[in-house]
């Protein structure tokens, strides 16, 4: 038996937390208010407190990705860019949470310990089981190019790299994120 | 003669300024009015736009920021980062232009594009000239890891990056500055 209601509970869910993305995205965690998502849906404040409770706990349900990295031990130097590079672009293509995190982290703490705790809990564990050596350097310059080809390309858009394939992309990162996380120690 | 009063024209154009940059690096460009910054300054908005004009305008002179970047005609690739990474610094950590225009570019096309055009302008030209081949592909990641490392020290803030000395961070990019730069095109 189909539904014939236009909405129900869980296809409400997901539209006040793809709106919510959209807001903390466009305007910043401080800016975007618990009415203003619920208007984008067509309900009620109410009702976004009742799925979500606070401002607070939606951004954390909003924001709430994984990023499904593999254990990297024992894997071959050369291999580590293709395997993680696509993992990546998993992450800042196919959904917008990522976007969303990242663009409010900018403008706003609670987003940025959001987006911290992501690194900290489920990219930097991972990173380091590849790193032989200095993991606080190897993982922290790691993020940092991440963050900044996201940035660049996603947000900013900016030509010289929103022009490039992915593959052109991938083959130019591969030697940095080698060096950065397994190469010699400078 | 000294002025006795408590604010003259080049300090209140000053302090349009930094409330500009306050405004539009946490507003963001679209949401930043002249008059909610001229009541930052305690002015009047017909002043603010006398003195810079539109909003536009005002945001271009309140990020307009100067990166200094040495020629690298053939220097020695092993310095490119030692030569770069000081004045990289000198932008991102002691320039509050360029943190307001990253800020307001994250939320904001007409932000960006001014990031953009700065970034094709000023620093994609003195990198050409340290370049042997594929500019595109190394100057866009160049750029990408610069900025990454902006955002993740300057704005992002607590992140592992944040804690490493300036020397310790220059260590570890100075060999993908030479690897984006002028090492081998990867294959």
């Amino acid at each position: 038996m189909t539904v014939t209601r236009p909405r129900n509970a869980s296809q409400t869910r997901a539209d006040i937390l793809l709106a919510a993305r959209r807001r903390f995205g466009a305007e910043g965690y401080e800016r975007t208010t618990l009415r203003a998502v619920a208007a984008d849906v067509g309900v009620d404040a109410a009702l976004v407190i009742r799925y979500f409770g606070s401002k607070q706990d939606l951004f954390a349900a909003a924001a709430d990705f994984s990023i499904d990295l593999p254990d990297l031990s024992g894997v071959d130097p050369d291999e580590v860019a293709g395997i993680l590079l696509p993992r990546f672009f998993a992450v800042w293509e196919e959904d917008e949470t990522f976007l969303a995190l990242l663009r409010a982290a900018m403008t706003s703490p609670v987003a940025a310990d959001a987006l911290r705790k992501v690194f900290a809990t489920q990219v930097a564990p991972k990173l380091i089981t590849a790193t032989p050596d200095n993991p606080i350097q190897r993982t922290g310059l790691m993020g940092a190019f991440v963050i900044g080809l996201a940035t660049t390309r996603y947000v900013l858009k900016n030509p010289p790299i929103a022009t490039l394939s992915r593959e052109e992309l991938t083959r130019w990162a591969a030697p940095v994120v080698r060096q950065l996380l397994v190469g010699p120690a400078p | 003669m000294a002025t006795k009063r408590p604010r003259d024209a080049a300090q209140t154009r000053a302090d349009i300024l930094a409330a500009a940059r306050r405004r539009f690096a946490t507003d963001g460009f679209e949401r930043t009015t002249l008059r909610a910054i001229a009541a930052d300054v305690g002015v009047d908005a017909a002043l603010v736009i006398r003195y810079f004009g539109s909003k536009q305008d005002l945001f271009a002179t309140a990020t307009e920021f100067v990166i200094e970047l040495p020629d690298l005609t053939g220097a020695a690739p092993d310095h490119i980062a030692d030569m770069l990474l000081p004045r990289y610094f000198a932008v991102w950590e002691d320039d509050h232009s360029f943190l307001a225009l990253l800020r307001a570019a994250m939320t904001s096309e007409i932000a960006a594009n001014t990031l953009n055009l700065t970034l094709a302008k000023h620093v994609a030209p003195t990198l050409t000239a340290a370049i042997p081949d594929n500019h595109q592909q190394r100057i866009a990641l160049t750029d990408a890891f610069v900025i990454g490392l902006a955002a993740t020290r300057s704005v992002l803030g607590d992140l592992p990056v944040a804690g490493l000395s300036r020397e310790e961070l220059s260590r570890w990019a100075a060999p993908v500055f030479r690897q984006l730069l002028v090492g081998p095109a990867p294959s």
